[in-house]
């Protein structure tokens, strides 16, 4: 708290709240931006990643006079600005950070383009009375949870929540700021407060006097639209903002890290140690060879190793899938399986590949072969019934071309639960030493391509 | 009296179907439009499509003649289709699309023909698409010259709505695809959006325009958004294209000289 002393202004009443400003620094410290404006060598000579405690002391003893940038949801050109406006002076000596911790906070200036107060305050009526200013609430709680959103030009962040970010002080709009990160000083912005300035810049230019007298003129036709819900309508404005643009990102780096433009055959796994899966992947990579074939962890994460597959022909998912809402995940996968013509497409106890079965299979299943394995019940006293995927199976049968049963008890049951035609049923392969083989010659029941 | 042979600027086309005496007002927005554009010196054709309407719909528009606009009536209860059909009646040399529950603002026709006629081969959309009515909110779309916009984008989401302007030939080469919600295909504009851009169109932005669009929760769209519908399979969603298509804009060679982004 010395480092903080010498920091602060100088004014008898700043000094008085020394301690009101430190925990002020505390609760806006974020520990991943502050480590992502060092090298990785210069990290590991500090210790590697920051933590807040390390992150806030070092910033007090160096990073302040380095003009590092502490919190996420301060930037200091942003605040400066704003105090301009505002008609507050600060000397050229003193942290803007510092600066607003100790004066512009008791101000209530907001620091950054990232929250949009009138919108906060809209959407959310209840947290934001809970506090004197609603931006400490977006500090403190609402830039940790997915469904916030902190101004109109969207959510900044990809959807997902994220149980830690809380803990580490991680704000979920951290991942697109540093999105980009090497185009940008980080110290000072990031492609997420830029993207959130050019939005603004066009969300206001909707404002001007023709814009009005345009927007007029048609209420004279249809006065409804003069009519809003909200104060503050969310906006999309690509290429910055837009609720699916982060997933376009996450596309490009998979498209990348795949490194092939066409694979025959892609099984999903769930990824992590493939005791359940191994006998159908065995199966499979015998039949397709490696070189055609592309194995993808969707689940759970884990090496190739682990799944019991060739290394190169082993994708972890999971990385690019971190942050995402479901509906995304799905989204991303469907880019995957789409982009590499996959003219199979096998679910061996992957869940997300279910859902993937169960959303797109109709599209998928003109354009490919669509497969998975349906395990069996036996042996798993925690499991009752026909099976732990048979929800999954009667979402999906309809497109499968065949689905490889665990048993011949699983086939039958499934064939009289369903009451399944002889044709339908000959689509559920039961095991046997070329149970793989033979499910490959039964016949497609779609046209494909 | 012989028929006028000169090619209009422009061609206006409404769709309609069962909007009832709410097309009034998107006919009254047109109106609006093509005279602001007539007092600019265009020459503006106005075609209203009727699509297996009600008969609510039928007698609003009995008269549109009297206001210029010809009308024709069919039978395809599907947007594609009746946009198809509509863009091969036009005679104009560029095609502004309205659906039957929006409003353009009165300088749509004016600001994008400026745009569309000064640089062939593009799109123009408005700068907002203002959503009003059941829900409300604002897509401001991008501008594809903007050195920010990223084509890839176009692979998970939609950019641009399809009741823009453009150049008739964009229409006739690359007709909208019909819906098959059944089989999970819907979002025709998206579609078209891929295609043009493949093509080699541009789609920009117009400034200071908007269109107003009408949320209604019976509308095609959110059927579509609740149906998981996707596009129709493109080229675009495929690796091996994109990687042809990238290398073609880094100018590497052994990329094959029908690369249409270069």
């Amino acid at each position: 708290m010395r480092d903080l002393i010498r920091l602060l202004p100088t004014l008898k009443k700043h000094l008085a709240k020394t301690y009101v400003v430190w925990k002020r620094l505390r609760v806006c410290a974020h520990p991943r931006l502050y480590s992502a404006q060092f090298s990785a060598s210069e990290l590991e000579e500090l210790g590697g990643e920051f933590d807040v405690d390390r992150a806030v002391s070092h910033y007090l003893a160096h990073g302040v006079h380095e003009g590092k940038r502490l919190c996420a949801l301060f930037n200091p050109d942003w605040y400066l600005e704003q105090l301009d406006r505002a008609g507050i002076k600060i000397t050229k000596d003193m942290a803007p950070f510092i600066h607003w911790l100790a004066v512009g906070w008791d101000e209530w200036i907001v620091p950054t383009p990232l929250f949009h107060e009138g919108f906060y305050e809209e959407r959310y009526p209840g947290p934001a009375k809970a506090y004197p200013w609603s931006f400490v609430h977006y500090v403190k709680k609402g830039c940790y949870e997915a469904n916030r959103l902190a101004s109109p030009n969207g959510r900044h962040h990809p959807g997902g929540s994220d149980p830690q970010a809380s803990e580490l002080q991680a704000p979920l709009l951290l991942r697109e700021m540093l999105y980009r990160a090497d185009d940008y000083d980080l110290s000072r912005t990031s492609w997420a407060e830029e993207g959130a300035r050019a939005a603004r810049a066009k969300y206001d230019t909707l404002g001007t006097a023709r814009m009005t007298e345009l927007v007029a003129k048609a209420a004279e036709i249809e006065p409804l639209v003069l009519q809003p819900h909200w104060d503050y309508p969310v906006a999309g404005t690509p290429p910055y903002r837009g609720r699916r643009l982060f997933l376009d990102r996450q596309a490009e780096e998979l498209r990348r890290a795949v490194g092939r433009v066409h694979v025959d055959t892609v099984v999903l796994v769930p990824g992590g140690t493939a005791d359940a899966v191994a006998a159908t992947l065995d199966s499979l990579l015998a039949r397709a060879g490696s070189d055609s074939l592309l194995v993808v962890g969707t689940d759970t994460g884990g090496t190739a190793e682990e799944s019991r597959a060739p290394e190169k022909a082993y994708l972890d998912l999971l990385p690019f899938l971190e942050g995402m809402e479901r509906g995304f995940r799905l989204d991303l996968l469907l880019d995957l399986v789409r982009g590499v013509t996959a003219e199979r497409i096998v679910v061996v106890g992957s869940e997300l590949g279910w859902g993937l079965l169960a959303t797109y299979g109709r599209q998928l299943s003109a354009r490919a072969s669509l497969v998975a394995y349906v395990p069996s019940a036996e042996g798993d006293p925690e499991q009752t019934g026909p099976g732990p995927a048979v929800r999954e199976f009667q979402q999906c049968f309809a497109h499968l071309d065949w689905a490889l049963v665990e048993t011949e008890a699983l086939a039958k049951e499934l064939t009289d639960r369903y009451a399944l035609p002889r044709a339908l049923a000959g689509r559920l392969v039961p095991p046997g030493e070329h149970a793989v083989e033979r499910a490959f010659h039964v016949p497609s029941s779609h046209q494909h391509g | 009296m012989a028929e006028d042979t000169r090619q209009p600027d422009i061609t206006a086309i409404l769709t309609a179907h069962v909007e009832g005496t709410m097309i009034g007002v998107s006919f009254r927005s047109m109106l609006a439009a093509v005279d602001v554009a007539t007092e600019a010196g265009l020459d503006v054709e106005m075609l209203v499509v009727l699509d297996k309407p009600d008969e609510a719909t039928r007698e609003m528009l009995e008269e549109v003649d009297t206001h210029g606009a010809r009308l024709l009536e069919v039978s395809y209860g599907d947007q594609a289709l009746v946009r198809n059909h509509a863009v091969r009646e036009a005679r104009g040399r560029f095609i502004a699309l309205l659906d039957g529950d929006d409003l353009w603002t009165e300088n749509w026709l004016v600001a994008a023909h400026t745009l569309c006629a000064a640089e062939p081969r593009t799109i123009a959309h408005p700068y907002a698409d203002w959503v009003f009515g059941e829900s409300n909110s604002l897509s401001l779309p991008p501008d594809q010259t903007d050195p920010q916009f990223n084509p890839a984008t176009l692979r998970v989401t939609n950019a641009w709505d399809a009741l823009c302007m453009a150049p008739r030939e964009a229409y006739l080469d690359h007709p909208f695809q019909a819906r098959d919600l059944a089989q999970g295909y819907a979002f025709e504009d998206w579609l078209w959006n891929l295609d043009t851009v493949r093509a080699g169109y541009v789609h920009r932005v117009v400034r200071d325009t908007i269109h107003f669009k009408r949320s209604r929760s019976g509308s095609q769209f959110r059927h579509a958004t609740a149906n998981r519908s996707t596009t129709r399979p493109t080229p675009y969603h495929d690796y091996a294209w994109l990687q042809e298509w990238e290398r073609a804009r880094k100018g590497e060679p052994g990329t094959g000289s029908s690369s249409p982004l270069r």
